[in-house]
């Protein structure tokens, strides 16, 4: 669907390439982050520092390849990692276990068993994943803003629908949406710079950004230097694009 | 030429989407008529099968053979509308009543909560925002009972429709013109192989109400 679609309205196609340039960015082995960032993290791992680092990662990637519009993203999460981004159309595509296990057998070599396995696998680690991350069920409607069932619509005519969809009014791209989308870039940048730096990459921060002015919220240690504040501030000015940076921090007092 | 049933919650822009729909394909609309028809075959009242069909069973009356006379009833009116013409569907359990039938398209109509309260709250002025959310809730909640107990199946359950829309992002203006695009494939044509097959699921329905009904007697 994704290659259909990409061919139809001209877009680049993206999935794991995701993964690849962030580990990239990281300087880490591009398997130990598609590991991490595709297994199912346990409990204790959700909140990690790494874990949110990889998050940060992978979104700040994606944000890049977003900015100017005009992209059909299969990889892991897209609904949950675009959510709120404007001229996003997020797509769930469905079909019975039968016709999967058709295809797989077909492209894969592979026998019914090994195939009723490896989805049964497959989905059950996908839903548990997004569970994990983000206390989300994968099969809510209410994630995307089309779900198709590709047992009962016909492929050719799912992408065509696909496709007219896309060229509608709501998903123009704008000069606001143009905007609103490299606010949202600037914001996944400042979020990986404060998930990487040392000082900060325990913190979990809410960030917001609004052409160049950033607010950054959430709750931090105040140390008696008042060096956290100093620090923060100085990662999110470093970052290009930031003209300006609010607080609206709720400082905690980390030896009571 | 198709039919279409469309599945949603209490205030969630059905019956503008459907009516957008009639306008656009020509169909006709339904929705409570079948009910009233099939109260009418068996000589109640509409309000008695409303409250014994749409109400949320209790434990004990899950299995009743009243619950089954009523539900076949209005499945067979239902499935005769169907033969007679092209339509459109926004009443209950459509989605169930017409599964595996060719040339009908069974949509769901997602609606975030906000925009559901403000639909409510422009026909009731005097609900507070929080009474409005309150109740849409609780709909939502005796809706998933109520399928889940009828037909057992999850309200949710995204393998139960062929395409479901989400008004979050997408107007329904928009989701109009998708079904429209849908319903024009050959697969929607009406044809005598889907007229033949909407009949025998029909007569099969008839058939079972009878039965149904001959051993009440």
């Amino acid at each position: 669907m994704a290659a259909c679609l990409a061919e139809e309205l001209g877009y680049p196609i993206l999935g794991r390439e995701v993964a690849q340039e962030a580990a990239a960015g990281l300087g880490i082995a591009e398997e130990d982050l598609i590991n991490r960032w595709e297994t199912p993290p346990r409990m204790w791992e959700k909140l990690s520092a790494s874990t949110r680092l990889y998050k940060a990662a992978i979104l700040s990637v994606l944000a890049d390849h977003a900015v100017e519009g005009n992209l059909v993203y299969h990889g892991l999460c897209g609904q949950l990692l675009l959510r709120g981004v404007p001229a996003v159309v997020r797509v769930r595509l469905i079909a019975s276990l039968e016709t999967r296990l058709g295809i797989l057998q077909e492209s894969d070599d592979m026998d019914r068993a090994a195939a009723e396995r490896y989805l049964h696998n497959v989905d059950d680690a996908r839903a548990r994943w997004i569970r994990m991350m983000y206390g989300e069920d994968i099969n809510d409607p209410a994630l995307y803003d089309i779900v198709l069932n590709l047992d009962q619509v016909n492929f050719t005519v799912a992408c065509g629908m696909l496709e007219s969809t896309v060229r509608q009014t709501e998903f123009n791209l704008t000069d606001d949406v143009l905007n609103r989308l490299k606010d949202f870039q600037l914001e996944c940048h400042v979020r990986l710079a404060l998930a990487s730096a040392t000082e900060t990459r325990a913190i979990d921060f809410d960030i917001e950004a609004t052409s160049g002015i950033v607010s950054v919220a959430g709750s931090a240690p105040m140390l008696p230097s008042g060096r956290t504040g100093d620090t923060i501030h100085e990662i999110v000015q470093s970052v290009h694009g930031v003209k300006e940076v609010n607080f609206n921090i709720n400082w905690f007092d980390p030896l009571p | 030429m198709a039919i279409i049933t469309i599945s949603r919650g209490e205030m969630s822009g059905g019956e503008k989407l459907a009516s957008c729909l009639a306008d656009v394909l020509g169909y006709r609309v339904i929705a409570r008529e079948v009910l009233r028809e099939a109260a009418r075959s068996l000589g109640a009242s509409p309000e008695l099968l409303t409250v014994k069909y749409e109400s949320v069973p209790g434990l004990w009356a899950r299995l009743t053979h009243e619950r089954e006379i009523y539900t076949l009833a209005v499945q067979t009116v239902l499935l005769k509308y169907c033969i007679e013409d092209d339509l459109i569907y926004h009443g209950l359990a459509g989605r169930y009543f017409l599964s595996g039938l060719p040339g009908v398209l069974r949509t769901r109509l997602t609606t975030p909560m906000e925009i559901r309260v403000k639909a409510l709250r422009r026909v009731h002025h005097h609900m507070s925002q929080q009474s409005a959310e309150h109740f849409l809730k609780a709909q939502d909640r005796d809706h998933a009972r109520w399928v889940k107990i009828m037909y057992d199946i999850d309200s949710d359950d995204l393998s139960t429709f062929d395409l479901a829309l989400n008004l979050e992002a997408i107007s329904i203006d928009t989701v109009c013109a998708i079904i429209t695009e849908v319903v024009a494939e050959p697969a929607y044509q009406r044809t005598a192989e889907t007229v033949a097959a909407l009949e025998a699921r029909e007569s099969e329905c008839r058939a079972r109400l009878q039965e149904a009904l001959s051993k009440r007697d």
